[in-house]
């Protein structure tokens, strides 16, 4: 039976601020718990892997972070070089070309050439050897947010249409091979069951499918608030109470507060997933607030745990 | 009582026939059915009377102006044209159009001349063919072209934090918990930035949309040792003031009046006794 974790890439996207690199974190230690070799690849990210993993900071060299569990924050420049190195098989002549004042400004006025950089040289990770098998099973890409993650995406495509036939154009078109393969690659979108996060998730959806033509898997509401005083004896009783109450008068006047946040967040949330199911018709994967003072290490694993619990309970299709 | 209700009716007769100060003049199809143009229009006609918040010309009266000076029905949206057209009508002012279609889209074209032949706006608006999103945008539309100062949408935020600064595009409208969303703000994007030191700042695009207020959850963390601790005392409830007799003050008290109490019972019971001796 073919699941998620049987991808050869993810692209995890989202608006900024739900949550997609936590939520990439959870997904690449559940599949190395699963047994898979994995890169987690990161896109110019402010360094959170090593809290989010308990491992050593993660920078723009593929760093191992636990078992079966490698990361990389890639960055323009470096992904250029390597991609160079790559494309022209020596680093003397690399030099020669790329590190030349005049070729480095030619070069960076290329438009798109440090996002397909990043892209290349996940794809390039994608396509690597080891002991005669993938040298990762899975990879899995924390991108940009929403509008960047389509310009980064569709890079292939507009250089397979513009560019003429060429070594460029042979990696671009197995790179959008790669990315539009429902075999090979899903798309993961995360959200909040907020408003914005929601009009974000719908449009990124058409534009994904539209213009990039890459495969949507489940969808994943981050950070869903626990169903409390919303029905029930604990909302009447809510309900019955004032709204607000004299702060310094009573002591109970902060659990009141809190417990009306509470309300209303849930509230929201449920009113945002109505709209999700009705507008983006997705299986979705909800996942809980975490109420952890830092988020750590354990708390990446409880999350890990919770996502592959019901990754796992998705019927085979949607998985 | 007669006279109040001859009052409230004269009042409604008179709002009922309040005098058209804007006239529809029509939309000219590009390549377009007209029965989905006069649809278009019919919405379009509603939403400019509210915006304009007078009723509008009706089409007949258009219809038999045109009948008798048939030069009009060539008009197609020059103020040469239109101005006139408004002197005629005897409104203030004129709006006329064109739509077309893009795709699954519709295009229109509006203008807005006054009876002296200037133009007092124009704009081109791109609607989504979907009849929940077309009444809508219609609307935004029709208060673009004559009252763009009402086009306006409000935040509604909801925040964890108390005692934080909101601001909307740099200018401060108060701190958490906001009494009411904040209103007032011009259809489009703002910069939404609320802050209190020790809490990570929040910064968002927010989008307001029309007659919408939208609804904006702040997420904004703890990230000095002095906030976390205020969250954690915020959330463990206040103790409860110890009992009056577990203070020093009470048993001092209570001992003071029991030794009074004692020396005046002692006096009274003695008093007697010793005018017995006597």
């Amino acid at each position: 039976m073919s699941t998620l974790f049987d991808r050869q890439f993810i692209v995890i996207a989202g608006k900024g601020g739900v949550g997609r690199t936590t939520v990439a974190a959870a997904l690449a230690s559940a599949a190395a718990r699963r047994g898979k070799r994995v890169l987690l690849a990161q896109t110019k990210s402010k360094e959170r892997l090593s809290r989010l993993f308990g491992g050593p900071p993660v920078h723009s060299e593929i760093v191992r972070v636990r078992e079966r569990l490698w990361a990389v924050n890639m960055v323009p420049e470096a992904a250029l070089r390597e991609y160079g190195v790559m494309v022209l098989h020596s680093h003397l002549v690399y030099r020669a070309v790329f590190e030349n004042q005049l070729a480095r400004s030619f070069i960076r006025a290329i438009p798109g050439i440090e996002d397909y950089s990043l892209l290349g040289k996940v794809w390039f990770h994608s396509t690597e050897m080891e002991h005669g098998r993938p040298k990762y099973d899975l990879i899995i890409l924390d991108g940009p947010a929403t509008g960047h993650a389509i310009t980064l995406l569709s890079i292939p495509r507009a250089i397979i249409e513009a560019v003429p036939e060429g070594p460029l154009t042979r990696d671009a078109r197995s790179a959008h091979q790669l990315l539009t393969d429902p075999q090979r690659t899903t798309m993961l979108l995360v959200t909040l069951a907020e408003e914005m996060p929601v009009n974000e998730t719908i449009e990124l959806a058409a534009r994904a499918r539209r213009e990039v033509g890459i495969p949507i898997g489940p969808l994943l509401v981050n950070q869903l608030y626990p169903p409390r005083f919303v029905s029930g004896p604990s909302k009447r009783a809510l309900d019955l109470l004032p709204e607000t109450i004299d702060q310094s008068a009573d002591p109970l006047a902060p659990l009141l507060h809190r417990s009306r946040i509470a309300q209303r967040r849930r509230a929201l949330n449920e009113r945002y997933l109505e709209r999700l199911q009705r507008e983006l018709p997705l299986p979705e994967v909800h996942l809980p607030y975490l109420f952890a003072p830092d988020f750590g290490a354990a708390a990446t694993e409880e999350l890990s745990q919770l996502l592959e619990a019901q990754l796992a309970s998705l019927p085979e299709a949607a998985a | 009582m007669r006279f109040a209700v001859a009052v409230a009716l004269f009042g409604f007769a008179q709002g009922a026939t309040a005098t058209p100060r804007l006239a529809l003049f029509r939309l000219d199809a590009l390549g377009l059915s007209s029965e989905v143009v006069e649809q278009l229009e019919g919405i379009l006609r509603v939403e400019l009377a509210r915006a304009a918040d007078t009723p509008l010309v009706p089409r007949n009266a258009i219809a038999e102006v045109i009948a008798r000076q048939p030069r009009y029905s060539d008009c197609t949206g020059e103020p040469a044209c239109l101005a006139p057209l408004a002197q005629t009508l005897g409104v203030l002012e004129v709006v006329a159009g064109n739509v077309g279609a893009l795709g699954d889209r519709y295009v229109v074209n509006l203008k807005r001349v006054d009876q002296r032949g200037h133009e007092l706006g124009r704009l081109t608006a791109t609607l989504d063919g979907r009849a929940d999103l077309l009444i809508q945008e219609v609307r935004v539309a029709a208060f673009r072209l004559v009252a763009p100062e009402k086009l306006t949408g409000s935040i509604a935020l909801l925040s964890e934090v108390l005692g934080a600064s909101v601001a909307v595009d740099g200018v401060l409208r108060g701190t958490t918990p906001l009494p009411a969303p904040i209103s007032g703000l011009s259809v489009g994007h703002h910069t939404l930035q609320v802050a209190r030191p020790g809490y990570s700042d929040y910064l968002d695009q927010v989008e307001v949309r029309f007659e919408k207020a939208t609804e904006v959850v702040v997420h904004q963390r703890a990230v000095t040792t002095a906030a976390k601790l205020e969250i954690a005392e915020r959330t463990a409830p206040k103790p409860i003031d110890p009992p009056a007799y577990s203070r020093w003050w009470f048993w001092t008290g209570a001992s003071a009046v029991a030794i009074g109490l004692g020396v005046l019972i002692g006096g009274a019971v003695a008093t007697p006794q010793t005018h017995a001796t006597h």
